[in-house]
């Protein structure tokens, strides 16, 4: 038997009916011999009408098309700022989660073909001989380019020859033009 | 067919703009109903739902269909509520004067001779409401939220859980309080029946 203790912290869930049937049903068996109990689900449905008495509101007309003109302004923007890399990275993104969304909504058979199309593809690209000399063409205009993660790297290297001088060198330091100042002798 | 949510966010990560709009206008009412009844401000609340759609729009490249688009949405506008209410607090202001949306810029006691030129019902009815919505006011920010998702928003207990970022008892006891919070505070200004009526 089920105590009011017990029975009260439940009531709320049981009016949203947010708990298995059977202790729905344990709890109707209760309030029907319970006027205490009863009385306070009367009251919680009470508070619920009461909350339903708001009127839902409207957003106003020009609620949509601004807000599409401020989506338009971000795309704009984005478009200028993520270079062509980028975008085509965003798009594998989101093509293999995609992808993974399928396979869970469509089920099997949906599944299999796909994986038997990306393996294919992996197997044509693996078996594909890229040209030598093609590439390191493509590594010297790469190169070349001045992104921010080679002007991290160029960055580095001076440091790294900065704190770490090789021996050989050390000995003419005074005389090398070329040699940086050691940073910690300079102070 | 209908399009899923889930669909359509995928869509949108590809930049499809009307993918984008065709959410805009399924959540866009159900969005400033919940903003609106969390912070008591109508003006404001139309800010703060453009401002969860932006922000959808934004992060619809980190958008994972794993998870609801539903329960991704309410968690942004959630913490955008938040904010605001703690915000709020801090400046200690109560926007009394935006309670209804078709009124600009009117003070509490101006919209009420305003209203008071309406029939007696509909003066009543508009009183109440301000009344009601005060007393969602008065609840604590946790279980305002839960009561208002429950109420209104028709969520599960479960997404509720996702949206609020926390465990399904602790769901299940937020609106509990809530309820109970709330009927004694109607109670206390005369709405609702007081505990000594009959059953
Ligand atoms: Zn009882």
């Amino acid at each position: 038997m089920l105590k009011c203790e017990n029975v009260q912290p439940q009531l709320s869930a049981y009016v949203d009916r947010e708990m298995p049937l059977w202790t729905i049903q344990l709890i109707q068996w209760h309030l029907k011999r319970c006027p205490s109990c009863a009385r306070e689900t009367m009251r919680l449905r009470q508070t619920n009408k009461i909350l339903h008495q708001l009127d839902p509101v409207k957003t106003s007309d020009n609620f949509l098309p601004d807000l599409m003109r401020r989506a338009a302004a971000i795309t704009v923007i984005e478009k200028e700022r993520v270079s062509a890399v980028r975008r085509i990275l965003r798009r594998l993104e989101s093509s293999f989660a995609w992808m993974l969304y399928s396979f869970r909504t469509r089920g099997r058979p949906y599944a299999v073909v796909t994986s038997l199309a990306v393996l294919a593809t992996v197997v044509s690209i693996t078996l594909y001989q890229p040209r030598l000399t093609l590439l390191s063409n493509d590594t010297v205009t790469l190169a070349q380019a001045p992104t921010d993660k080679q002007a991290l790297l160029v960055e580095f290297e001076i440091v790294s020859i900065n704190q770490f001088p090789k021996p050989h060198l050390s000995s003419n330091r005074r005389t090398s033009p070329l040699t940086p100042v050691d940073p910690h002798q300079a102070r | 067919m209908r399009t899923s949510d889930e669909e359509l966010m995928m869509k949108c990560r590809n930049g499809d703009m009307s993918a984008f709009e065709l959410i805009v206008m399924r959540y866009k009412d159900l969005i400033t109903n919940f903003i609106y009844r969390s912070i008591g401000d109508y003006h404001r609340a139309e800010d703060l739902a453009q401002e969860t759609f932006l922000r959808v729009f934004r992060g619809a490249n980190r958008y994972e269909p794993k998870c609801q688009f539903k329960n991704w949405l309410y968690l942004i506008a959630t913490n955008l509520c938040r904010n605001e209410i703690r915000d709020r607090k801090r400046r200690n202001t109560t926007y009394l004067d935006d309670l209804v949306p078709d009124s600009e810029e009117v003070s509490y006691f101006e919209l009420m001779q305003d209203v008071s030129q309406l029939p007696d019902e509909v003066y009543e009815k508009k009183e109440q409401q301000i009344i009601i919505q005060q007393t969602i006011n008065r609840l604590p920010e946790n279980q305002r939220l839960a009561l208002l998702l429950v109420s209104y928003q028709n969520l599960r207990y479960d997404e509720i859980a996702e949206v609020l970022e926390c465990s399904v008892s602790a769901v299940k006891s937020l609106i509990h309080r809530a309820r109970q919070n709330m009927k004694t505070l109607l109670i206390e200004i005369g709405i609702g029946e007081s505990s000594h009526a009959k059953v």
